[in-house]
């Protein structure tokens, strides 16, 4: 985790991605800003992966079909 | 008659006035007007250095345009129109029924798409239907408009064509509303901001005058002002606060699933700062103007208000602050330090002080130095 030696001297979370000052209390190491840009990335990945998966799984049954008519 | 300015206390008064109205001054000789027996001079102009705390201030962001997509979606579907706004859905009716209707092919589930206002046909400008249907991204598919003669059971048909036609304009209409809606957000914000700006104006206008009756009724409406604009926005801020604390901290899985309320987090976090530095400035100009009014009591009163402000929604401690400004994209650290200086110097303050207008004013100049 990076941290901040401030002119007091304490130590500052700082978030992984921008570089913004984290509040002490929080468990992550990137802020919610960029969480929540991963998560939406995440989000979109997870639909595109699902919609092709059920292009796929509609599609295999039809071509097993045809290649055993053959 | 003219007008001269009492020596004492600077209310204009008549230049064969042997006793002001309003001090009750009187010459050394009470039978003689005050103008012949007293040199006077003009008061000074109060020179007021009213500092506003003023960091960088952002552009503005559209809300989130998922409350307008829920909008259409709900009454786009022709059901709901029919149970929720009867009359409106009989005016669509009576407007959609006509002799030659037109009747397009399509499979049940485009067919579904319509009725629940998803899919919805394109009108041109002089309100013909056209033979595509589309969605709010663009269009999605072709279809062959067929020119029918109306019977009567078509008439009663609620997949009449024109019916979802009239209603696709009317979902036009209220994604329009929709767009007018995020503008009537913004602009009540800035009016807000706006509410809390003029009071420091009206503080330097009020400087100008030099009557001094005229100047405390001024400098009291100058003080209602910003009480009225400091409380608009304290309600405001801590709504905001609310939402963006309840709503931060989630884990992976939580912001994965967060839908709307994530959207909405950056419009609300932008607001608070801009609340944040209005309130500040505002309570200021209360002080300010309690003070020249010499009433110190009611300087200290809004100071105490303010603390208690800043005590109720945590302000003090530094990771409040810290976690607005982790839920937007925009660094916010110089506002959150310059505020956690002002907040410090606050609850620090002591009730119990004397509090004359030399030191009040030094708190000003402390401000100022430190915003520098």
């Amino acid at each position: 985790m990076k941290v901040n030696k401030t002119e007091t001297n304490v130590t500052e979370k700082m978030c992984k991605k921008c570089g913004k000052v984290l509040a002490s209390t929080t468990k992550y190491r990137y802020c919610d800003n960029c969480r929540r840009g991963r998560a939406k990335t995440r989000r979109e990945a997870l639909a595109t992966a699902g919609a092709l998966g059920i292009a796929i799984l509609s599609v295999v049954p039809v071509v097993k079909h045809l290649v055993n008519k053959k | 008659m003219s007008l001269i300015l009492c020596p004492e206390c600077g209310t204009k008064i008549s230049n064969k006035a042997t006793l002001c109205p309003h001090c009750g001054y009187m010459g050394e000789n009470p039978s003689l007007p005050i103008s012949i027996q007293d040199k006077y001079e003009v008061i000074p102009t109060f020179e007021y250095d009213i500092e506003e705390w003023n960091p960088t201030r952002e552009q503005y962001n559209l809300m989130a345009v998922e409350d307008n997509r829920t909008l259409v979606q709900f009454f786009g579907k022709w059901q709901n129109v029919q149970l929720r706004l009867p009359a409106i859905a009989k005016v669509i009716e009576s407007m959609a029924k006509k002799e030659n209707i037109l009747v397009a092919k399509m499979d049940s589930y485009v067919k579904s798409l319509i009725e629940k206002g998803i899919y919805r046909f394109t009108i041109d400008k002089q309100g013909e239907i056209l033979p595509t249907i589309r969605d709010a991204e663009g269009i999605v598919k072709q279809v062959r408009l067929k020119e029918m003669t109306l019977t009567p059971e078509l008439a009663n048909s609620l997949s009449n064509l024109q019916t979802h036609a009239v209603m696709a304009q009317i979902l036009d209409e209220i994604e329009y509303v929709g767009d007018a809606i995020r503008g009537i957000h913004i602009e009540l914000q800035n009016d807000r901001i706006a509410l809390a700006e003029s009071t420091k104006d009206k503080l330097l206008l009020t400087s100008r005058i030099q009557d001094t009756r005229l100047r405390e009724i001024a400098l009291l409406n100058v003080v209602n002002s910003a009480t009225e604009a400091k409380r608009v926005l304290m309600r405001n801020f801590s709504e905001n606060l609310n939402f963006i604390v309840e709503n931060s901290q989630k884990n992976d899985v939580q912001l994965l699933f967060e839908g709307k309320k994530g959207k909405d987090i950056p419009q609300k976090v932008s607001d608070a700062f801009q609340a944040l530095i209005s309130i500040t400035n505002s309570v200021q100009i209360e002080c300010e103007g309690y003070a020249l009014l010499g009433e110190y009591e009611a300087s200290k009163q809004s100071l105490m208000q303010f603390r208690a402000f800043i005590v109720d929604n945590k302000l003090d401690n530094r990771d409040t602050l810290l976690r607005l400004n982790e839920n937007t994209s925009l660094k916010k650290l110089q506002v959150v330090d310059e505020f956690m200086t002002i907040s410090n110097r606050i609850i620090k303050f002591d009730t119990n002080r004397q509090l004359s207008c030399h030191n009040f004013m030094m708190i000003s100049e402390e401000k100022h130095n430190e915003s520098k």
